[in-house]
């Protein structure tokens, strides 16, 4: 499974990077999620990839290293803090867009 | 009651400004918003000298978050190095924030903003852990996007949108970097790294490395990495710039101290730093001899800085990396001094603009002089404290025979020199007699100033203290041992 | 006593900003005050002197930066005598003098503070015993000359001239600091007494040639030697106290010190003299070449010093005892009657408003003693008998006459061109008065002799005062004679008698027969100066440091405007290339630690990674920016798949929500920003592919090796042993609250900054006054029927999504969920009844539930330390028989945070659509 995942997180990068590197202002945010979707696969990869739902008692076998996907949380939702910062300031951009000049100093 | 203060001391600089943000967020009255932004400096200042004097015996104070014995859980921990960085990004925070208010340039964001920035950056500083300095990081870097787009234009916020995408690229790097370290090592506390990084696969290892290179290394502004700089730089009012250009990138020259020795221990001088380290200098510093404003002069020489620091890392030696921290400390007071003269100018003048200002020599004294031991203790003139950085950084490489690299250093210090005076000469001196700026915003810069001639006068007291951080970092037996109870 | 010696560079240095305040108090003139202090230091220098006469040497070494060996450590033997007391000798009588040169009205207390400062760093460069204090006054000296020749800086002239004169003054002085850390190196110590010790070890150190070429640049800079010699002529624009004690008299000669200082430890080898003599030798020529065809009255003076500092040069280079001697006594010499030749100059500048050579003649009427004075000091600079300058020339003639024919051929050609000079300069004086070539130059002529008068007594006395000193020099040159020999025995480190006239020898007939000779007829061409000096102005080297500056600045902005180009994407691809590039290169020093091999596949989750893949690809394919977005939401959703898929339910529940709610935040976006989306081109450079293949090439070679764990033990295993003791069973959610839960401090504050800096950037907020916003925010309640529909749904549902939120937020720890998710729940309930109720609920402070969660979820972690416990030490509280822990409240405080944070955001976001 590992290989494909890996593979995923390319695809994730080389697409995410595609779009960051283009002008279009929402395309290039829309290129940072998928950015910060390849860093989060990334670290479950860390993880192993084997073993069940790490909740004591919820199954039989082993657990699955539960480290990972609580960085996995922690760093999704900076994304999202970031992320929802930057389409509002994608919107005041655009506010200002129509030709106001400003004190430029 | 004493005690726990004391084994509470180094979460204070984190707490207390983030208290302050919160009370900022609640009350909103001018005046009481702005005594509580110098209320909360002030406080996290003195918990940062107190930590200093703390440490300075080469005490490490650590605090297991949660009671979790390292390395489970997660380590705050000030030592030497920590406790110096905390001290000088508390003062610069304090004295930026006393500019802005004195030129009138707050309001209940930029408070808050500036607490949050402050708690970021401390907690940098302070935590143990690779993952909780990402964390760290961030809490710092939304303050940066937050306080740096707050009140722009849109030129002013397309430029923001570029530090923030370039930022956001970095953390991404970090998180890559942190996930090959944590699968190599298993490990995420920063002392346990110290103790498994030679045990675990090379290749990894070295991969995560290269990472936190790229992402310290872009926060840093180090070649080739820096390119975001002059524009972001060029968009904050002046206090605002000082605690921007003096901190900030200091933020990821301090991560390149603490983790890069640890993740990537040399025996020697690197030659991928070396390099870097001359090229940062050498880009940053052409940079500056080609701009025609103070404020963006003032922006390349902060890479061509970092340069330096970098150099003294790359020599790996106790003198080079004491030298490095020195030249770290040093830098961040004029630098800040340097952008408060800036500010100072921009906002009596209404122009930072070389060919628009002159004479100002003539009815602005005081700030002159401050500009002028700014600008010398920059380019490394006696008798201040740049002198005494560069001289440690030169012995450093002499002593290791990187003899480029000391090339590369003195005639980058001449050119410094050289874009120093064009500012002198064009906006200090020639005709014109312009306003005068008031006491208020040539205060914090002087005071700057002043801290810049003292250090130049008795090096050895900083010295002495900056030999101590190195030590944690050349020789981490003590440090490790402190975190993990052995 | 040693204190005293200490002090000596301090007190005038500190005396420095002091000067103008106290003449203001006492309403004198501050050169009078700064006549005081020199005459205190000079009397303060005689009472130490008392031992140096006798042979000792007084000394002082404090303490200063022990860590690198350094101290304050100052001497005070002959040579550092002869030069101190030099210093304030001409310093007492160029204050005097400046007193009347300087007007009140200019900017007279910096203009003093600045000369004072010059003088104590000077007398440091020469008190100094160690090799880093040398080099901190070095360096002062060199600052006080930069502000002082920028004096009138409104000339741009002045400002070329300070700029130049430092720009190259540091460069040297920064070679200097290498040479002298390298030197410090191969002695052992910084203190200088203490190398002479050690001369044969560092001759013998392979670092020698290296160590010397650095010194020297140094040493040559600062006394420009050639071909550094080009800053001292542009430095002339200064006022003329300036030019004639800093670049005349002392600061010039610091680098000509520094030789003699250094002679015996890095002298007496061949390269030494191969390396200085002939460098000393060119200058003295080039000097005196230049000078002779100078038009204008100081560069005259100028060209001549520096053909001086080159004479001095040369005899320090060839180091026998009788050219050190010779060179000792030039210093003394020299600094006499060039001092008064310079203070003349400003006399007459002075009176006549002038300095042009060729608009001057005659003056002799109008001023005789002036004239008086000036042929004194002349016939020295001429070396004529009976006068100092002659014992000097005879005694420079007589060192080399053992060398080779070459050395006393150029001093004796150097003496014929000091007469020429010295000549050019006396017209002035003798001539006729200056015919105006062309009428308009009759506009700025200089007043006719008849009505130029003596200067006050001030602005000749001084120069008197040398020209008779340089006359005395030759009449009874015994005190030169012991002090020279004082300084000498110092270099050499034997006693060394100078004795300077030794009867009427051949080869001092043949010398000044010459040289008179030659001088007479090198005069009589001077009519064709104006033409030779264009001719032999390369000789100055300024044009090529010109040109070497502009070319600097000039080839700064072509490299930086090179690659800084100002559009992300190129720095984009700088970064991420170099990040590729590292990560290849690390690959190829030590392999891929990663196994490549399919392991294996699973149905479900190959099917969902698939799906993203094709949902990413499809994100950049996509023409219609919706497209793109909701693209981007199948890749979110298929992510969050991927997870619950791979044992992350807790992870793909957050992915999930925040997905959706990412995705409304898009769509929002879109409408507001989609006009702006015209331009997607579409054809992309190749870069963009290359490079976009390439990061993702290394992304995925890296999450292979990210997968490929590791032998050793995982921090986490201890999280599974101390669960109980946390108090749960869901190890994600412990970790999240407890175990890590300081990451969670960092997280909650991101969003809090993050909701904080949506409301800031809200320029919005001024787009219309309440009373318009809330009349629109009426408007868009919609029909009646919508409304009752919305609201019947939002009465139901939005209790129960409250009340899954708590529960969720309850069982956190024991299943997925937590305070996250029910912040964002509560959150979107309250969106629903504002849509459905109006506008006034959103209107709210929310801004103040997120402040409040905060400080529930700081208090929570801090007030541990109040007991003396870890920060976020928790606790199991029993309530009501439940086990609680105190985690919990935490919890709650992400939850309030996470609902106030969205709300504050949205508030603003839907004041922004109001306002559109």
């Amino acid at each position: 499974m590992a290989p494909l995942v890996a593979l995923l997180v390319g695809v994730l990068v080389a697409t995410g990077f595609f779009l960051l590197l283009g002008r279009s202002l929402l395309r290039q945010i829309i290129g940072l999620s998928l950015l910060s979707h390849a860093a989060h696969i990334t670290i479950l990869l860390s993880a192993g990839l084997r073993g069940g739902v790490p909740v004591i008692g919820a199954g039989r076998g082993p657990m699955t290293d539960p480290l990972p996907q609580a960085l996995i949380l922690t760093a999704i939702v900076i994304s999202f803090g970031v992320t929802a910062f930057l389409l509002a300031l994608g919107y005041r951009m655009h506010l200002f867009g129509g030709g106001e000049k400003g004190d430029d100093r | 009651m004493t005690a726990s203060l004391i084994a509470a001391l180094p979460v204070l600089p984190i707490i207390v400004p983030m208290l302050a943000a919160i009370l900022l967020i609640v009350w909103q009255s001018r005046r009481a918003q702005r005594t509580l932004g110098i209320a909360g400096g002030i406080a996290t200042l003195a918990a940062s000298i107190a930590l200093v004097l703390l440490t300075r015996g080469g005490e490490v104070m650590p605090i297991q978050a949660g009671g979790w014995a390292a390395p489970y859980g997660i380590t705050l921990v000030a030592d030497m190095l920590g406790a110096l960085m905390v001290l000088i990004a508390s003062l610069i925070g304090l004295v930026g924030l006393a500019f802005t208010i004195a030129a009138g340039r707050d309001d209940r964001f930029v408070h808050a903003g500036w607490q949050f920035l402050l708690s970021g950056i401390n907690w940098a500083f302070l935590t143990g852990d690779l993952f909780n300095l990402y964390v760290a990081y961030e809490v710092m870097l939304i303050s940066s996007y937050f306080l740096l787009t707050h009140g722009t234009t849109q030129r002013q916020a397309r430029e923001a949108f570029g530090y923030v995408a370039i930022n956001l690229v970095a953390s991404m790097f970090f998180l890559f970097g942190v996930a090959l370290i944590y699968s190599a090592t298993g490990t995420l506390n920063m002392a346990h790294l110290v103790e498994r990084v030679p045990l675990a696969p090379a290749a990894t290892v070295r991969a995560g490395a290269m990472m936190l290179l790229v992402a310290f290394g872009t926060k840093a502004a180090i070649f080739p990495f820096y390119f975001w700089l002059p524009h972001a730089y060029a968009i904050p009012p002046g206090g605002l710039a000082a605690f921007f250009g003096g901190m900030l990138t200091k933020v990821g020259v301090y991560s390149l101290f603490r983790v890069f020795t640890i993740v990537f221990p040399s025996s020697g001088p690197d030659p991928l730093l070396l390099w870097s380290a001359s090229a940062t200098m050498l880009f940053g510093v052409l940079g500056a001899l080609a701009q025609d404003s103070i404020r963006r002069i003032l922006s390349f020489h902060i890479i061509s800085q970092v340069g330096y620091m970098i150099m003294g890392l790359a020599l790996a030696s106790q003198l080079g990396i004491a030298g490095g921290i020195f030249y770290v400390l040093h830098h961040i007071v004029v630098k800040s001094g340097l952008l408060l003269v800036g500010g100072a100018i921009e906002e009596t003048q209404r122009t930072d603009r070389l060919d628009r200002l002159g004479g100002l020599a003539r009815t602005n004294g005081t700030l002159a002089l401050v500009f002028v031991v700014c600008a010398l203790s920059l380019a490394g003139v006696p008798p201040f404290s740049g002198f005494f950085a560069k001289l440690l950084l030169i012995r450093a490489g002499l002593e290791a025979r990187e003899y480029g690299v000391v090339a590369v250093s003195v005639i980058v210090s001449i050119l410094t020199l050289m874009s120093m005076l064009k500012i002198y000469a064009t906006a200090f001196w020639g005709p014109g007699e312009p306003r005068r700026a008031p006491a208020r915003l040539v205060v914090p810069a002087a005071a700057l100033a002043l801290i810049t001639i003292a250090v130049g006068l008795r090096a050895q007291v900083l010295y002495s203290l900056t030999s101590t951080a190195a030590e944690h970092l050349t020789q981490p037996a003590r440090y490790v041992a402190a975190i993990l109870k052995k | 006593m040693p204190f005293l010696l200490g002090a000596l560079p301090l007190i005038a240095i500190l005396a420095a900003p002091l000067a103008g305040p106290i003449a203001n108090r006492l309403r004198a003139h501050p050169g009078w005050i700064s006549a005081a202090v020199t005459a205190g230091l000079l009397a303060a220098l005689a009472a130490l002197a008392a031992p140096t006469w006798s042979g000792q040497t007084p000394r002082l070494s404090l303490d200063w930066f022990p860590d690198v060996g350094l101290r304050y450590a100052l001497a005070l033997d002959g040579l550092a005598l002869l030069f101190a007391g030099l210093i304030l000798a001409v310093g007492v009588l160029v204050f005097v003098y400046s007193v009347a040169y300087m007007h009140a009205g200019q900017e007279l207390g910096r203009f003093y503070a600045h000369m004072l400062i010059f003088m104590g760093a000077m007398l440091g460069v020469v008190l100094a015993d160690d090799l880093v204090v040398l080099y901190v006054f070095w360096e002062l000296t060199s600052l006080a000359s930069f502000f002082l020749i920028g004096y009138r800086n409104e000339d741009p002239d002045a400002r070329a001239g300070a700029t130049t004169a430092l720009v190259v003054t540091v460069a040297g002085g920064v070679a200097l600091l290498v040479g002298l850390v390298m030197l410090a190196q191969a002695g052992g110590t910084w203190q200088i007494s203490a190398l002479l010790t050690r001369a044969a070890a560092i001759k013998a150190d392979p670092a020698y040639p290296v160590i010397l070429a650095l010194v020297l640049t140094g040493a040559f800079t600062k006394s420009a030697q050639v071909p550094f010699q080009f800053w001292l002529p542009s430095a002339m624009v200064a006022p003329t106290p300036v030019s004639t004690y800093l670049h005349a008299a002392t600061m010039v000669w610091a680098g000509v010190y520094l030789l003699a200082r250094l002679l015996p430890v890095l002298g007496g080898t061949a390269l030494w003299v191969a390396a200085v003599t002939p460098a000393g030798l060119a200058t003295l020529l080039v000097g005196g070449s230049l000078a002779l065809v100078a038009t204008d009255l100081k560069g005259l003076l100028a060209y001549s010093t520096v053909g001086a500092l080159g004479l001095a040069t040369a005899l320090l280079g060839w180091g026998t005892p009788a050219a050190v001697g010779a060179a000792m006594v030039f210093v003394l010499n020299h600094a006499a009657f060039k001092g008064a030749l310079f203070l003349v100059a400003g006399a007459v500048e002075h009176e006549t408003g002038t300095r042009v050579i060729d608009r001057l003649g005659g003056l002799r009427r109008g001023m005789p003693l002036t004239f008086g004075v000036a042929a004194l000091a002349a016939f020295s600079m001429a070396g004529l008998p009976p006068f100092g300058g002659f014992l000097s020339k005879e005694a420079a003639v007589e060192a080399f006459l053992h060398g080779p024919w070459a050395a006393t051929g150029a001093v004796i050609l150097s003496g014929a061109l000091s007469l020429a000079y010295g000549a050019r300069y006396m017209w002035i004086f003798l001539g006729g008065p200056p015919q105006p070539r062309r009428a308009k130059a009759r506009a700025d002529a200089p007043p006719p002799p008849e009505s130029v008068h003596e200067p006050p007594a001030l602005l000749y006395a001084p120069a008197g005062v040398l020209a008779v000193v340089a006359l005395a020099f030759g009449l009874a040159p015994g005190a030169v004679e012991r002090l020279a020999g004082l300084a000498a025995a110092a270099i050499t480190g034997a006693p060394q008698r100078v004795a300077l006239w030794h009867g009427p020898t051949l080869v001092a007939v043949v010398a000044l027969t010459t040289a008179v000779g030659g001088g007479w007829l090198l005069f009589r061409l001077h009519p064709l100066a104006a033409q030779l000096e264009t001719r032999l102005r390369w000789m100055s080297a300024g044009r090529l440091y010109d040109r070497a500056y502009a070319a600097t600045l000039g080839g700064a902005k072509v490299l930086t405007g090179l690659y800084l180009t100002g559009r992300l994407r190129d720095y984009l691809i700088y970064i991420t290339g170099t990040a590729v590039a590292l990560v290849a290169f690390g690959f190829a020093r030590t392999g891929i630690a990663a196994s490549l091999l399919p392991g294996e596949m699973e149905l479900g989750p190959t099917i969902t990674v698939l799906v993203a893949m094709t949902a990413a690809v499809a994100a950049v394919r996509m023409r219609l920016l919706l497209g793109a977005v909701l693209a981007l939401g199948a890749a979110g959703y298929s992510v969050s798949l991927i997870y619950l898929l791979l044992s992350a339910p807790d992870i793909a529940i957050t992915q999930a929500v925040i997905e959706t709610v990412s995705l409304v935040l898009f769509l929002v976006a879109i409408s507001a920003l989609g006009k702006s989306d015209l331009a997607h081109p579409p054809a992309r450079p190749a870069t963009d592919w290359l490079a976009a293949t390439a990061a993702g090439g290394a992304g995925a070679v890296m999450a292979a090796m990210v997968a490929a764990p590791s032998a050793l033990q995982r921090i986490s295993g201890e999280f599974f042993t101390h669960a109980a003791q946390a108090g749960g069973k869901n190890l994600v959610n412990l970790i999240i609250v407890d175990f890590r839960g300081w990451d969670t401090m960092g997280e909650i504050s991101v969003l809090a900054i993050a909701a904080l800096g949506i409301v800031s950037l809200a320029p919005w907020r001024r787009a219309g006054s309440g009373a318009e916003r809330r009349k629109r925010g009426e408007a868009r309640e919609g029909g009646p029927f919508t409304t009752l529909i919305l609201r019947t749904i939002a009465r139901a549902v939005s209790p129960v999504i409250v009340a899954y939120a708590l529960l969720l937020l309850a069982t956190g720890h024991y299943g997925p969920g937590g305070g996250f998710v029910a912040g964002l729940m509560i959150s979107a309930a309250v969106v629903l009844r504002s849509e459905a109720f109006g506008a006034a609920l959103l209107a709210r402070r929310w801004d103040i539930l997120m402040a409040a969660g905060l400080a529930l979820a700081a208090g929570s972690s801090a007030i541990p330390l109040v007991a003396g416990k870890p920060l976020l030490q928790h606790t199991l509280l029993v309530v009501a028989g439940h086990r609680l822990p105190s985690s919990l409240f935490f919890d709650l405080g992400v939850m309030l945070l996470v609902t106030g944070a969205v709300l504050a955001a949205m508030r603003s976001l839907v004041e922004a659509a109001g306002g559109e």
